[in-house]
């Protein structure tokens, strides 16, 4: 049988509040294969985005592990945890926390810069993906001259520069308009679907989610629901 | 390992800067340029004094009056005419000059030119000549009953008027007394070491001019350089003997220069003591900015460490950009500094007294490194603070 891309392993994680101890994780297992498309939903707080940061080594857990290409995350040191991350994650933020210093350009290198790819390379790369994502001609454009929708298309051009494994999306739609955010949509689909990427996305969309070949919802830090959505999951 | 790589980034990060964070950069600056000015004015001042003593030469001894050297005033006239044939008798003296000395304002036309007068015996010109303390270029020296002729420097006659040059024969007044040019001196004159603005009068008439009788120093030539110590000592005997009591200084090149050095030295410590301070409040300055951006910049770490920078490259890329940003404070302190002291010495040397100011790419390349250091140093702990930062914390940072 196939070996999860990725995996969590009865994971909590529990912010101790002095008082109150909030547990924002309660053991959750999840198993992750190549070329899966998973959807997470649930209410605010419900732990979602800290879902997302422990699949993406972002996050020790409190208890438990999780397995990224078959090696647990709770040992590795700070730099490990950064280089696994460079390397197998790329991640798409609501806020798409771009460089506000940077071109579009240089935010895509960026990556590949902590992966040591040379200069010419990094440009040269950066420049195909950002031509991907229609950017073509806003590569010397700083973020504030971009649109949200042209925002969000450089950070899934920084996402994919790396070409990771796994695409992590939290709600990169919640700051765009509708067309904006349907044409992002389209594209991380097209990721899973074209190129075989595994894609994890928070959404709090139902229609959204329904692109997924799985939906997981979450509450109060424990899956309470899988629905898988036609297609089986291998 | 340390990827230089961290430099590209922190200067795309400082070109885009906001203009505020160059403002905490004043006290850099200040400091920078305060130490450049300093130490480029004072190495002038040196300069300036060696050639002085350099033309003098190891073999003369200055008497002056006054109690300690760099300490005379007008108030004790401690030298007298008669001293001249006082010294001239002890052995190994080869030649006793007597000089009137004052500042007063010459006159050309309506135009005041501000002028320090040297009045000496014209019997001893020849003597001056040959020694090499004065070299005629062009008129003739003073003779002994000139009492309205005056000499001038080259370069005084042809930057004191601005566009015009002095010429021979042209009239100048200093204290509603009439002088006429009789001669114009080689620049290589005793007057070019310093003071430039030197207008050479006869001892009688700067008699008249000061209303004084007696010379205000007095320079020995000895016959050896050897001699000039046993002769010093022989001078302050022999004087006090004839004054009763010592009211004047015996000084060799050597002694003079070193206390000038002396002097100088205190007060280049003192001032550069000054400067780092300034130096020190730049430093926090710059600490305080890196803080600031390390705050601003809390979600764009933890994006940054999200997709794959080491704490150690973000410590890195901090560091850089706080050393870079010292190193612009001390490039612009640099440029004011230099700016600074050529302003001075344009000022001193309008007043007459030269001062060459060097560009020293020593003094270049050690204020950008120190800037550059302190720049590292202060930019530490708000490195260390964005290197330590939790990812999930930085990003969900508002
Ligand atoms: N650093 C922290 N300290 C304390 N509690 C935290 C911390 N981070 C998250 N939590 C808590 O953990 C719980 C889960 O948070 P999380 O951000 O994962 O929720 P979410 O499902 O993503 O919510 P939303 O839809 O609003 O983004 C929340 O109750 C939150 O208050
Ligand atoms: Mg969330």
């Amino acid at each position: 049988m196939e070996k999860p891309i990725l995996e969590a392993k009865d994971v909590y994680k529990i912010y101790d509040m002095g008082k109150v101890k909030v547990n924002a994780l309660s053991g959750v297992s999840l198993k992750v294969y190549k070329g899966n498309f998973i959807s997470i939903m649930g209410p605010s707080g419900s732990g979602k985005t800290t879902l997302l940061d422990v699949m993406s080594a972002l996050l020790r857990p409190t208890m438990g592990d999780v397995l990224i290409n078959g090696t647990g995350i709770s040992t590795m040191d700070d730099n490990e945890l950064a280089k696994v991350r460079g390397k197998t994650i790329g991640f798409i933020f609501q806020t798409f926390n771009l460089i506000p210093r940077m071109t579009a350009l240089e935010n895509v290198m960026l990556p590949l810069w902590f992966q040591g790819v040379s200069m010419a390379d990094r440009k040269k790369r950066a420049t195909e993906i950002l031509e991907k994502v229609g950017l073509g001609e806003r590569v010397d454009h700083k973020p504030s001259e971009l649109s949200g929708g042209q925002r969000q298309r450089v950070a899934i051009a920084r996402a994919l520069a790396v070409d990771p494994d796994v695409i992590v999306a939290d709600e990169p739609t919640g700051n765009l308009d509708s067309v904006s955010g349907e044409q992002i949509l389209q594209l991380i689909d097209d990721l899973n679907k074209k190129e075989g990427k595994t894609v994890l996305m928070v959404t709090h969309e139902r229609s959204i989610g329904k692109r997924a070949h799985e939906i997981l919802h979450l509450k109060d830090g424990k899956i309470i629901k899988n629905e898988t959505n036609g297609r089986k999951r291998k | 390992m340390v990827d230089l790589e961290v430099f590209t980034v922190a200067f795309t990060n400082l070109k885009r800067q906001r203009l505020r964070s160059y403002l905490t950069l004043l006290g850099m600056v200040i400091g920078i340029a305060a130490i450049v000015a300093l130490f480029t004015l004072s190495t002038a001042l040196s300069i300036t004094i060696e050639e002085q003593f350099e033309i003098f030469g190891l073999d003369v001894i200055f008497v002056e009056p006054g109690q300690e050297i760099g300490f005379s005033t007008a108030v004790s006239r401690g030298i007298e005419e008669e001293d001249i044939d006082i010294i001239k008798s002890i052995p190994g003296v080869e030649e006793v000059m007597g000089f009137y000395e004052t500042a007063a304002i010459a006159k050309y036309r309506d135009q005041e030119l501000s002028a320090f007068i040297i009045g000496y015996d014209p019997n001893k010109g020849e003597y001056l000549e040959q020694t090499g303390y004065i070299i005629l270029n062009r008129g003739r020296l003073l003779e002994p009953n000139d009492l309205h002729s005056v000499m001038i420097s080259e370069s005084f006659a042809e930057n004191a008027l601005g566009n015009r040059d002095l010429e021979l024969k042209q009239k100048l007044e200093i204290d509603g007394m009439e002088f006429r040019i009789v001669g114009i001196l080689e620049d290589a004159d005793i007057a070019t070491a310093g003071f430039i603005n030197f207008f050479w009068v006869t001892k009688k008439a700067a008699q008249t001019l000061f209303d004084e009788e007696d010379p205000v120093e007095l320079i020995v030539k000895v016959t050896d350089e050897h001699l000039v110590d046993e002769v010093s000592e022989k001078i302050e005997i022999k004087l006090e003997d004839a004054h009763g009591e010592k009211d004047f200084y015996v000084a060799t090149s050597e002694t003079l220069l070193e206390s000038f050095s002396n002097v100088l030295g205190i007060v280049q410590i003192v001032l550069m003591l000054l400067a780092s301070i300034s130096v020190v409040v730049g430093a926090i300055g710059i600490m305080n900015t890196m803080l600031m951006a390390v705050l601003e910049r809390t979600r764009e770490i933890g994006a940054m460490k999200a997709i794959g920078a080491t704490n150690n490259l973000i410590l890195g890329i901090f560091i850089a950009e706080a050393g870079l940003l010292g190193m612009v404070g001390g490039a612009i302190g640099i440029v004011i500094g230099y700016l600074t002291a050529t302003g001075i010495s344009l000022v001193a040397g309008s007043l007459g007294f030269g001062l060459p100011i060097v560009v020293d790419p020593f003094v270049i390349i050690f204020g950008i490194l120190v800037s550059m250091g302190v720049g590292i140093i202060s930019g530490v702990i708000p490195a260390r603070r964005a290197a330590k930062m939790d990812p999930v914390e930085a990003l969900r940072y508002e």
